[in-house]
């Protein structure tokens, strides 16, 4: 009877473990309120339904290189003020009071939904004891200790990671002061400048292509898409993150998304040894898997681009070593010169969903609750 | 280049009382299809499949939280059985804690068939008596209690 005592309490603690294991909210509106082509009852049939769900706001995937380190930490809050009485008395260390609004307005569901991502971030930053609330005028108010500004940054922005076939390679942009930039509809990529495999001919013994396809100078005329129009369904033209892995040209002309970073069903930051920095880890849901592997199989020995916020971190080669495509089995390898903290919240924003609209900062309050008094962020 | 997915066509909205049985039970459905999938990823299109189901056949059962739990135990089985994988859960799927003994517990479990899982995650994590176990699995009373005395056997064997 203490045996079947002890196993039943050893099997009740070990499912209320595992089923204490963080949900992901949903990734779509959960009334009638926020319907959208992108709704959880949407489509014909269920599994079609889902399919096209999770498409539209879909992920990434596995064992590509992606460099990224600068974007973590290169954003700072854009405004400050100060709320000394804000602070419980007695908090540890430094304590954050961050005031963000929706960029466009939203329904009751979406902020919801944005608290509960927010949450999710604060607490996978290693903050248990932050707290979200909605502020007067629609405002999120968050209070957090010791929040870094590259959290408070990563806090607001929607996670807008892409995966976009790379179509070619294009110029800087030509001065905007010798004459305007175009920012219409972008033209084709050159038939010889197209990163296709033909023409970039990948020899699988080296994983190096044959040839080397130049920018397209075609693109001079054009500015680069910026953030706010970085549309997943149109072909965009991206600067690369400076100091990430996506150097081989200036810019690059990216096709529609794929992917996109919302079927991420958990992302975990790793130590990789012998100081040689963090990277991530990341696991895509089912549905994703099998999405990442077609796209991967469609782009065998070509380009595909990490685009998020609308910077290009890395354009790996798929598979270069392979002959023929093999499944990457839901995963996803993130990795490049991360420190540690770098990792850990890019894994944090990753693993807690998208948010379905930017956040603008609107104040920050930082209070050292040592001294009892108020500091600009 | 494959080109992006083109969006659906637009559906019929949800009844509002779809819609408050969606905010509601989403997440503990998850938590639950977990226990019987093995995998949080598997559990959430579990559970997205069988809100789908009952807005696209425009159930209104008496019950429905009750018929939402047995849509969600059958999804899960027929998940399950399509990937072959009725008797086992992937080992890359499983969560894993810092705790050895959670771990060792948690392990064995996933090795369980199906129902053996299903009915001991019902009785010991929902605390359902047997008689409502065997309506969630769409069972007989007595294939749940030889089902949870052949689970704990085995576990009771793989854990000693």
């Amino acid at each position: 009877m203490t045996e079947i005592d002890s196993l039943e309490q050893r099997l009740r603690r070990t499912f209320e473990a595992v089923a204490a294991q963080p949900v992901r909210p949903s990734s779509t509106g959960t009334d009638s309120s926020s319907a959208g082509t992108d709704s959880w009852w949407d489509g014909g049939t269920p599994a079609r339904a889902h399919r096209n769900l999770r498409r539209t706001v879909a992920t990434v995937a596995a064992a590509a290189v992606v460099a990224v380190v600068a974007l973590l930490v290169a954003y700072g809050p854009r405004s400050s003020d100060t709320n000394p009485g804000a602070v419980p008395a007695g908090a540890p260390g430094n304590s954050v009071q961050a005031v963000f609004a929706p960029a466009t307005p939203v329904p009751q569901a979406f902020v919801e939904h944005i608290e509960s991502v927010l949450f999710r971030r604060l607490r996978a930053f290693g903050d248990t004891g932050a707290t979200v609330r909605t502020g007067v005028g629609g405002t999120i108010d968050v209070t957090a200790q010791n929040l870094t500004p590259a959290e408070t940054h990563l806090l607001g922005t929607t996670d807008s990671l892409y995966i976009r076939p790379v179509l070619c390679g294009a110029v800087a942009a030509r001065p905007a002061d010798v004459s305007g930039l175009l920012s219409g509809p972008l033209p084709s990529c050159q038939a010889q400048d197209e990163t296709s495999a033909a023409n970039l001919d990948v020899n699988v013994r080296t994983g190096v292509p044959a040839n080397v396809i130049p920018p397209d100078p075609g693109f001079a005329s054009y500015s680069t898409t910026s953030e706010a129009a970085d549309d997943p369904s149109a072909t965009v033209l991206l600067a690369g993150d400076p100091t990430s892995g996506a150097q081989q040209y200036p810019r690059f002309v990216l096709g529609p998304a794929q992917l996109t970073g919302s079927a991420i069903a958990s992302a975990q930051a790793q130590s990789l040894g012998n100081n040689s920095g963090s990277d991530v880890l990341i696991t895509l849901t089912r549905s994703a898997a099998t999405q990442w592997d077609e796209v991967a199989q469609q782009n065998l020995h070509q380009y595909l681009a990490f685009d998020l916020n609308g910077l290009v971190l890395s354009t790996p080669l798929i598979q270069p070593l392979n002959s023929a495509f093999v499944s990457f089995d839901g995963k996803m390898q993130l990795s490049g010169n991360f420190s540690a903290a770098d990792a850990k919240d890019l894994a944090a924003v990753l693993g807690s969903g998208p948010l379905p609209v930017r956040l603008v900062l609107q104040s920050l309050t930082t209070v050292s609750t040592a001294l009892g008094t108020a500091r600009t962020g | 280049m494959a080109s992006g997915s083109m969006p659906p066509s637009q559906p019929s909205e949800p009844s509002s009382e779809l819609a408050a049985l969606y905010r509601r039970q989403r997440e503990p459905m998850v938590r639950l299809a977990r226990l019987f999938t093995g995998s949080s990823a598997v559990a959430e299109e579990v559970v997205q499949e069988a809100f789908l189901r009952m807005h696209q056949q425009a159930i209104r059962p008496d019950n429905p939280d009750g018929y939402l739990r047995t849509t969600v135990a059958n999804i899960s089985r027929s998940h399950m059985r399509r990937l072959r994988l009725e008797r086992r859960v992937p080992e890359q799927d499983r969560v894993t804690f810092n705790d050895p003994v959670i771990d060792e517990t948690w392990a064995a479990v996933c090795r369980l068939p199906f129902r053996q899982r299903a009915v001991l995650a019902l009785r010991f994590y929902e605390d359902m008596a047997q008689a409502d176990i065997a309506r969630v699995l769409g069972c007989r009373v007595g294939t749940v209690k030889s089902s949870l005395n052949r689970g704990l056997s085995k576990l009771r064997e793989e854990l000693s």
